[in-house]
C-alpha cells in the first residue's frame, strides 16, 4: 500500500501544483522508480476518471435545457417565418371570404367543409436568413360533385407566389375530414408524393371516425387554426421525439434523418387534431408549452383509423 | 448579468449560472461549428466541451479573462472545432490499427472507475468532484456540503478518496489490469 504522502506528492503532481524543480525531480523518481511510476499512472486514471464523471453530470444537465430559439427570436431571424405569417394571414381571410360566401349558397344541414393542403419542403433555416422558393401546382382529385383541391406547394419564389395562397375548400356531403399533410425534412431537398383524399370513401367510414375520433381530446377549435401548422425540427440522435406545440407552431426535437415524418391534420366540426407519423408509429400532439416526450398511440382502433385516412389522403 | 457577476457566481459554485451561459450563447457558439461543415450534434458537443472548460477554469479561480466571457467562448469553441476537424482528417488518412488495444484498454479502466464513482454515496460523489473537477478548496467545499468545518471537509475527502482507490483497485485486479 502506498504511503499516503506519497500519495498526496503524486497528486500534487498532477495537478499541475509543482513548481518546475519540484517537477523535473518527480518526474526523475518516476523513471527510476516502477512502483512509484504504476501508482503515479492508477492516480492519474483515478483523476481522470472523476474529471469524466463530473462532466458527464454536468452534461445530462446542460442537455436537459430546452435552447430552442423563443418565438421573437425565431422570427427576427427566419425570413420563413416572416413569409409564412403572410401566407397565414392570407390563407385566414381567403378562408374567411369563402364561408362567408358559401354558406348563402350550400345547404345549411352541412356542417363543415374540408379543406385539403399538402406543404412539402419546407426546411426551416433557424440560423441564417435563408432564401426560399416554391411553385404551386394544382391538383383536382377525379371526384366530380365532390371536388377536393390540393396543393404542393415546392420551389419558386415565396414573394411571387404569396398571393396565391389562399384556401381551396372541399365539399362533402357527410361530416368532413380535412386531412393536411406536411412532410419535412431537413437539408435534403425532397417533394412527396401527395394525393387528395377521396372525401367519398371517408364519409363511408364516418361511423368508425366519428366513433374513435371524436372521444380523443381536441387541440383546439377555433377558427384561426385553420391555418397550416408551422413546424421547426431539431436532428438529435435520440430515439425519442420531443415537442412543444402552441399558437399553431410545432417544435420537434428528433431522429429524422433517417426517415422524415409525417403530420396528420385532421379537421372536423369539434375541432383539429394532430398526429404526427414516425417509423411506422403514430404520435399525438396536444398543446404543450413545455418541452417534452410527445407521446405515442396505443389505441388500437384510433391506429387502425389513422391509418385509413392517411390511406385515403 | 455582467461578466464579474457571473464570475462571482460561478466561484460559489452556482450551477444556475453554467444554465444561464449555455441557454445565453448556444446560438452564437454553435453557428461556428455549423457554418464550418460540422453537425447540430457536433456543434453542440463543441461548445458543452468549452463551456465546462470556463466553467471548471473560473471555478478554480485560475482563470484570467482580458476579454468578454462570450469573446472567450467563441475563441475556444474556433479552436476546438479546428483540433477536431484535424483530428478526423488524421484519423481518415492514418492506420490506427496499432494503437487500438491500448486505447481499448484505457477505456475500459475509465469506464470501471466511472462505475465505481457511482457506488460512492453522494456526499463522496459531490466531495470528489468538487475537489478534483472544480478545484475547490476545502473552505468552499465545506460551504457546498454544509459541512461543519474545513476539518470535516478534509477527513471526507481522504476518506472517499481511499474508499475509491480500493474499490478501483478490486476491480482492475479482478479484471487483470494489474
Amino acid at each position: 500500500m502506498p504511503q499516503e504522502n506519497q500519495i498526496d506528492r503524486i497528486e500534487h503532481y498532477h495537478s499541475g501544483n509543482m513548481s518546475p524543480e519540484e517537477a523535473a525531480s518527480f518526474e526523475k523518481e518516476l523513471a527510476s522508480d516502477p512502483t512509484l511510476k504504476a501508482e503515479s499512472d492508477f492516480q492519474s486514471e483515478i483523476i481522470q476518471g472523476i474529471k469524466e464523471y463530473r462532466k458527464t453530470q454536468l452534461k445530462a444537465r446542460l442537455d436537459a435545457i430546452d435552447v430552442s430559439p423563443g418565438w421573437v427570436e425565431f422570427a427576427q431571424q427566419s425570413a420563413l417565418v416572416k413569409s409564412f405569417g403572410g401566407i397565414a394571414i392570407a390563407t385566414a381571410i381567403g378562408s374567411g371570404v369563402y364561408f362567408l360566401a358559401d354558406t348563402k349558397e350550400e345547404n345549411p344541414a352541412m356542417r363543415e367543409m374540408a379543406d385539403v393542403e399538402a406543404i412539402a419542403e419546407m426546411t426551416v433555416p433557424v440560423y441564417e436568413e435563408p432564401v426560399f422558393e416554391w411553385a404551386i401546382q394544382e391538383y383536382i382529385a377525379p371526384q366530380g360533385k365532390e371536388v377536393t383541391k390540393a396543393r404542393t406547394i415546392k420551389n419558386a419564389t415565396v414573394a411571387d407566389e404569396q398571393s396565391e395562397i389562399t384556401p381551396v375548400a372541399t365539399t362533402a356531403e357527410t361530416e368532413a375530414i380535412t386531412n393536411a399533410v406536411i412532410e419535412e425534412k431537413q437539408e435534403e431537398s425532397f417533394t412527396p408524393e401527395f394525393s387528395a383524399p377521396d372525401a367519398g370513401d371517408i364519409s363511408e367510414s364516418s361511423e368508425v371516425s366519428a366513433a374513435t375520433l371524436d372521444d380523443v381530446p381536441v387541440v383546439s377549435s377555433t377558427e384561426s387554426d385553420l391555418k397550416p401548422i408551422e413546424v421547426e425540427t431539431r436532428n438529435t440522435k435520440s430515439s425519442k421525439i420531443k415537442y412543444k406545440y402552441y399558437d399553431g407552431k410545432l417544435f420537434l426535437n428528433g431522429n429524422f434523418s433517417s426517415e422524415p415524418y409525417e403530420i396528420l391534420e385532421i379537421n372536423s366540426a369539434t375541432g383539429r387534431r394532430i398526429y404526427l407519423l414516425h417509423m411506422n408509429k403514430y404520435y399525438e400532439v396536444r398543446i404543450n408549452d413545455k418541452l417534452s416526450e410527445l407521446p405515442e398511440v396505443r389505441d388500437v382502433k384510433l391506429i387502425r383509423e389513422l391509418r385509413l385516412i392517411k390511406a385515403n389522403k | 448579468m455582467k461578466d464579474s457577476d457571473i464570475l462571482e457566481r460561478i466561484s460559489r459554485g452556482d450551477e444556475k449560472v453554467l444554465d444561464h451561459l449555455y441557454k445565453k450563447y448556444y446560438r452564437m457558439m454553435t453557428k461556428v461549428v455549423l457554418s464550418n461543415s460540422g453537425t447540430e450534434e457536433e456543434a453542440k458537443d463543441i461548445y458543452q466541451e468549452t463551456l465546462l472548460a470556463f466553467w471548471q477554469k473560473a471555478s478554480s479561480g485560475n482563470l484570467v479573462l482580458t476579454s468578454k466571457i462570450s469573446t472567450y467562448l467563441y475563441s475556444i469553441c474556433l479552436n476546438q472545432w479546428r483540433k477536431e476537424l484535424d483530428r478526423k482528417s488524421r484519423l481518415s488518412s492514418e492506420e490506427v490499427d496499432g494503437e487500438e488495444t491500448q486505447g481499448h484498454d484505457a477505456e475500459e479502466r475509465l469506464r470501471i472507475v466511472k462505475e465505481c464513482i457511482e457506488e460512492l454515496g453522494d456526499v463522496c460523489k459531490g466531495v470528489l468532484t468538487y475537489y478534483y473537477f472544480e478545484g475547490l478548496g476545502m473552505q468552499d467545499i465545506a460551504k457546498k456540503m454544509n459541512f461543519a468545518n474545513t476539518d470535516t471537509a478534509k477527513t471526507k475527502k481522504y476518506k472517499c478518496k481511499k474508499k475509491l482507490d480500493s474499490l478501483i483497485k478490486s476491480k482492475y485486479t479482478a479484471e487483470d489490469f494489474f
